[in-house]
């Protein structure tokens, strides 16, 4: 990345304002939660405005500081659990604010949010990050092999199990 | 029976990745297989689904700090430069002041936002490329003495707003007033369709030469 031409900053600026909604449906299908998603945006930018991304391939590299910075987020996360358990004696499973609660959603909307956020929770972390910059973000398979640097034709079937992994789990929870 | 194969060719075909003599077969089978359509009817849903939930964010409020990291410390960062310009700028207006005319546009052509070119009158910086709702590409721009968004029309590039800005001596730029860049970024927001345009889309309008 240091070789590379990066956004000046008010160019950088601009262009992360003009991605702030995509960039929080990604980070929401990540995480399953509204409250972790806008935790997640923030320390992505945090990170972003440092270190400014490539002007030639700046989506991926923005996907790919979120999916990052939210598996740090994870194995933090599981190291407090760890430590929860050997405290008090039972698992403590990962905080899932699943419910969209600031949203007027009809019940169906709720029961369906729910279901996808549970069948994302069972997906590995390698098929919801893919997933997600393909079908919630749009890049192309190109553009997610350059980021996660993976050969296309791994990212090709990849996507192809992560998805009809979902469609099992959520299956399963409809 | 829907084998691996098949399904890892139906994904990818809902991403529009599939061309050629793939994407001929694969609909032809779509048309005599009832069974294949399901598979794929059902993978669009579960798509459909993914999307929704990932959109349910957006009625969402933006949360106040993250709204402030990306859009206001572009206006603060133009203050301090103002107030430290105010302490050491001693230079006469007249003197750095430049308006370029249509004719001096042409670098337009051919920089990358992001890019900084010096000149013997000090910095020149492509900010972004658009396209208006009107289907004109324009780019946002800053040269010694003049942040400006200029557009393609039948004679060249021509400048649509301008806003004057003072030049320090070691040629950095700052606003002339803090109420100069909000009407350049007002016109932005206004007129702006779709995304910036950057990366391989801009250097492909570039190297095609804006057609």
């Amino acid at each position: 990345m240091s070789e590379r031409t990066v956004f000046a900053d008010e160019v950088l600026r601009r262009y992360l304002s003009s991605e702030l909604s995509a960039l929080r449906r990604y980070a929401l299908s990540l995480t399953g939660s509204m409250d972790d998603a806008d935790d997640l945006v923030q320390a992505t930018l945090e990170k972003v405005l440092v270190s400014s991304l490539p002007v030639d391939a700046p989506k991926a590299w923005l996907l790919r500081v979120c999916k990052n910075q939210w598996i740090d987020e994870l194995r933090k996360r599981r190291v407090r659990d760890h430590d929860a358990y050997v405290e008090e004696g039972e698992a403590v499973t990962l905080s899932t604010d699943i419910v969209p609660d600031a949203v007027e959603k009809t019940v169906e909307d709720e029961r369906k949010y729910d279901a996808i956020a549970a069948a994302l929770d069972k997906l590995s972390e390698d098929h919801r990050v893919i997933l997600s910059m393909v079908v919630v973000d749009g890049l192309s398979y190109a553009q997610v092999a350059e980021a996660l640097a993976l050969p296309v034709g791994t990212v090709m079937s990849r996507v192809a199990r992560a998805r009809t992994s979902l469609r099992k789990h959520l299956n399963e929870e409809l | 029976m829907t084998t691996e194969q098949d399904l890892t060719l139906l994904s990818a075909y809902l991403d529009n990745e599939l061309e050629g003599e793939q994407l001929t077969a694969l609909r032809e089978r779509l048309l005599q297989e009832p069974a294949l359509r399901r598979e794929l009817d059902a993978l669009k849903g579960t798509d459909s689904l993914l999307n929704d939930f990932a959109a349910s964010i957006d009625g969402r409020p933006l949360p106040q700090a993250v709204h402030g990291m990306v859009a206001g410390s572009g206006r603060s960062s133009a203050a301090k430069l103002f107030a430290v310009a105010a302490a050491v700028f001693v230079v006469t207006m007249s003197t750095f002041i430049m308006m370029p005319k249509q004719d001096d546009l042409a670098f337009l052509n051919a920089m990358a936002s992001g890019e900084i070119r010096q000149t013997e009158t000090g910095s020149v910086q492509v900010i972004a490329t658009f396209r208006q709702h009107d289907g004109k590409y324009c780019r946002e721009y800053v040269v010694p003495g003049q942040h400006a968004v200029a557009c393609l029309a039948s004679g060249g590039w021509q400048n649509l707003v301008t806003a004057e800005v003072q030049v320090m001596p070691e040629g950095a730029f700052i606003p002339a007033s803090p109420n100069v860049p909000e009407t350049i970024d007002r016109y932005v927001r206004l007129n702006m369709s779709g995304d910036v345009i950057q990366g391989d889309d801009e250097a492909a309008l570039i190297s095609a030469e804006w057609h």
